[in-house]
Formats: C-alpha cells, structure tokens, sequence
C-alpha cells in the first residue's frame, strides 16, 4: 500500500480535493497527539467546507470537541 | 486632474447644444484624466459591470476585473448574484483567478480562509496556531469580503463602487417608466447570442456614436434602405439618458418567413418602434417588439474600450438559424462605427481640436450626454 504521504501528494498533484478530505481525515486518525489530530482534521475541515463534502459537518464537531473552532 | 465648478472648459460644455463645445481632448486622450474621470463619473453612479447570466447558475463565480479594481461576480446559494471585491481579508490575495463553480466555500489559495457565497468568512484554519482554528482577535462576522453595491435591470448587473448614488429604481425613475411595457423576461440568446468588439478609443466615444442618428446614413448605409433619418427622433433625458428612435423598426425575417416571438402584451406603438438608449455612464440598450440587447462597455483605458454585446429574447425558444442571424446582422453594424469611434479618438490627439461644435438638429442626445459628464466633473471633489 503507498504510504498516506504519497496518496495526499497524489491527490494534490491531481486537484483532487474531495480526496483530501478522506486522506486528511485518515492521517487524523492515525495519530493520539490532540494538536497534530486537531491539525489534520483541520486540513480535512477546510477542504470540506471548499468542496460542499457531506463530512463537514462531522469534521466541525471533532474541532469543537477539542475547543479548536 | 479636476475641474472646479467654475472652469470654463466645462462651461462651455454645458452651454445650450447651439453654443456648446464638446469635452476636451484630454478626457479622451491623457491616462490621468482617465483615471481622475473614472472615480467622478463611473464610481459615483451606477456603471453596467456584467450580465446576470455570466453567473447563470447557482455558486457560479466569475472574477471581473472593472477599472482596475478585481471584483467578483457571485450567483449564492440563495440564487441571488452580488458582487464582492475578489480579496481574501488576511493578506489581500486575489481569491478565483478564472470563472467556476463554487461547490461549498470559497477557498482562499494562500492560507485557506473560507467564506460563503454571500459573503461571510466561515473558517480561519490554524489562526490561532497549528490546529487551532480561531483567536480572540479574528472576528468572523467584521471579515467578510467586501460587498459592492449592485442592482439588477434588463438581466445587467449595475454596480455603484463609492456606495453613495441614489438607488437603482430612484436615478434611473424615467427609463423605467419610459420601458415599462418592456418589462417583461429577457431570455438570453445563450453562446451564439454574445460577442465582444475590442475597441481603440475612448469609453464615452462609443456611448456618444450610440446615441445619435445622424450617422446612420453613411456609416450604415443598409440600415438607411429601410431606416431613413427622418424616421428617427432624439431621445433626451437630462442628467440620465439619451439616444435615439425609429418609426420603421423592421423584424428579422427568415428565408421562410419566420420571425421571432414578440414580447407579450406591448401597445400598437411599438409594431414599428423601437428605441436605443445610452443609459448613463456606460450601458447601451435596445428596446424592440422581439428581441432587445444589451452593450457593456468595459472601460479598460483611456484609449481602449471592450464592448460586450448580449442579446435577449421573448422566450428561450427561438429558432436557431433566425439567431444566429440575428447576432450576424448587429455584430456587422456594430463594427461598422468601429471606424469612426477609432478615428475620433486619433482626432483627440490634435492640439487645435477644441471638443468640435454639435448639430443643433441632430446632436442633442450627444450633448445631452456630455452636459452629464461636464456636471459630475463640476461636482467631484477629489479627495
Ligand atoms: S491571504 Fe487569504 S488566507 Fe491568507
Ligand atoms: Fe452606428
């Protein structure tokens, strides 16, 4: 399996931003740091506030969870 | 450069049609007037910008650049088209850089600050630092992008840059009133139905051949076999419009006789009338019993000028050959004048001309016109 970094690069190289959210979501997951968790899921948020994506909202409440928008 | 009120050079624009000269040269043809102009006469008023269908659908994002300025052109998700400048509120980047569809957010490229289609900032990644996504000092609701005032009329999209003209309804009262059986749907041509003409002269030298008649006969000698100059009468509105009507407006009729729908419900008058009028500063528009158009003139230098032409019909059902002719006879006659708009423009260059003298008879739509202008120079303070 590519590594999660070459998949975000890819989806980048690709303007494939819906991707990015799922990816950012992944990379979110993968980590118990709350600052790091909160960085990725911030990532994940915005692009999917940008692409109008159905997790928006659940990416808004991890955010909210933590204090963090 | 500005005029005081008492400058005899505007005087002697706004001096009765008989005695009047035309505006100097340098409104035409020196860079710095433009610019000083352009906030006298296109910021303080209500200046065409756009059509409403350049954002036809909802979340449709269009930048415009319009003066210099970067604006944005934006159809929200209430279906409501609003202009914005095209700025990003952290560090003043461009936000859209080429027309697309918003599909939730505009994203800004830079630091990803997110707003709305109308406006509101909705997210500030990382603000506050990594992962954090606010701070005490960043007030969503006092950093939305920057509205500009805007109307739309006959499916143009007019803006008012300084935000301080009378509304929409209120300055343009006696077109409305004047139009009023025409208001009724305009249904756009679509892709065949628009076109742009990219111009060497001034903006006000394409509004100033609109208005008069008294070039029909030898720059357009075949509008003359059927439209003669005695079938024409001025337009004046002082301080709003002018232009010019016919008694004998002809349909386009196809090789089988068709001919487009009429707009419903128009009076006897309009079976062989039809009028087109220079809505001050920059909007010139036609007013037919079956189809209309719309020109924007985009002011883009002191001597450069891009026309955008649009053309509208009573139903979105017209018959596409009748169409496409239709947009090839006005795309001829407008680039006919291109010649003469052209070479008053060179003219503006000799030192001798003094703003030329006017056709009593013929030329009181044009110095209707520029009395307009002379007037808002006369009142502009620059700051
Ligand atoms: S300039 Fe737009 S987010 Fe920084
Ligand atoms: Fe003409």
């Amino acid at each position: 399996m590519t590594s999660l970094n070459d998949r975000l690069l890819n989806a980048y190289a690709r303007g494939a931003h819906a991707e990015l959210v799922s990816l950012y979501s992944e990379a979110a997951e993968c980590t118990k740091d709350i600052d790091e968790r909160c960085f990725f899921f911030t990532q994940a948020y915005v692009f999917a506030l940008e692409q109008g994506h159905p997790d928006k909202e659940k990416l808004y409440q991890k955010l909210a969870q933590y204090d963090r928008i | 450069m500005s005029y005081a009120p008492s400058d005899p050079v505007l005087a002697s624009v706004r001096r009765p049609v008989e005695h009047a000269n035309g505006l100097p040269n340098a409104q035409y043809a020196d860079p710095d007037v433009f610019a000083a102009e352009a906030r006298a006469v296109l910021h303080t008023t209500w200046a065409g910008l756009a059509v409403q269908e350049d954002v036809a659908e909802i979340g449709d994002a269009k930048p415009i650049e319009f003066l210099g300025i970067p604006l944005l052109l934006v159809r929200d998700k209430n279906d409501t088209v609003r202009v914005f400048q095209n700025i990003c509120r952290h560090r003043g980047m461009i936000l859209i850089d080429a027309p697309r569809k918003i599909e939730g957010a505009i994203r800004c490229p830079y630091h990803s600050w997110c707003y709305s289609t109308s406006g509101k900032l909705v997210s500030t990644p990382h603000v506050g630092g990594p992962g954090n996504n606010k701070h005490e000092a960043i007030v969503n609701d006092d950093l939305g992008l920057i509205e500009v005032r805007s109307h739309v009329w006959r499916n143009v999209v007019f803006i008012n840059l300084d935000g301080k003209a009378a509304p929409f309804e209120e300055e343009n009262a006696a077109l409305i009133v004047r139009w009023h059986e025409h208001d009724k749907p305009l249904h756009h041509g679509g892709p065949d139905s628009r076109f742009t003409l990219d111009v060497a002269c001034n903006w006000k030298l394409a509004v100033e051949n609109y208005a008069e008649s008294y070039h029909l006969p030898w720059v357009h000698p075949s509008l003359n076999s059927y439209s003669r100059l005695e079938d024409h009468y001025n337009i004046e509105e002082p301080g709003a419009f002018s232009g010019q009507g016919t008694l004998v407006y002809r349909q386009l009729t196809g090789s089988n006789g068709a001919t487009f729908p009429d707009f419903e419900g128009l009076s006897s008058k309009w079976d062989e009338g039809a009028e087109y009028i220079c809505l001050y500063p920059n909007v010139l528009l036609a007013a037919q019993r079956e189809h209309a158009y719309a020109i924007i003139l985009e002011p883009v230098a002191h001597n450069r000028t891009v026309e955008h032409v649009h053309i509208y019909y009573s139903t979105s059902d017209t018959d596409d050959e009748l169409r496409v002719s239709n947009t090839a006879q006005w795309k001829g006659i407008f680039e006919e004048d291109i010649d003469v708009v052209e070479g008053m423009q060179k003219g503006r260059s000799a030192p001798g001309f003094d703003g030329g003298r006017f056709s009593p008879a013929m030329d009181g739509p044009t110095h209707c016109f520029h009395d307009w202008v002379a007037a808002h120079l006369q009142n502009h303070e620059e700051k």
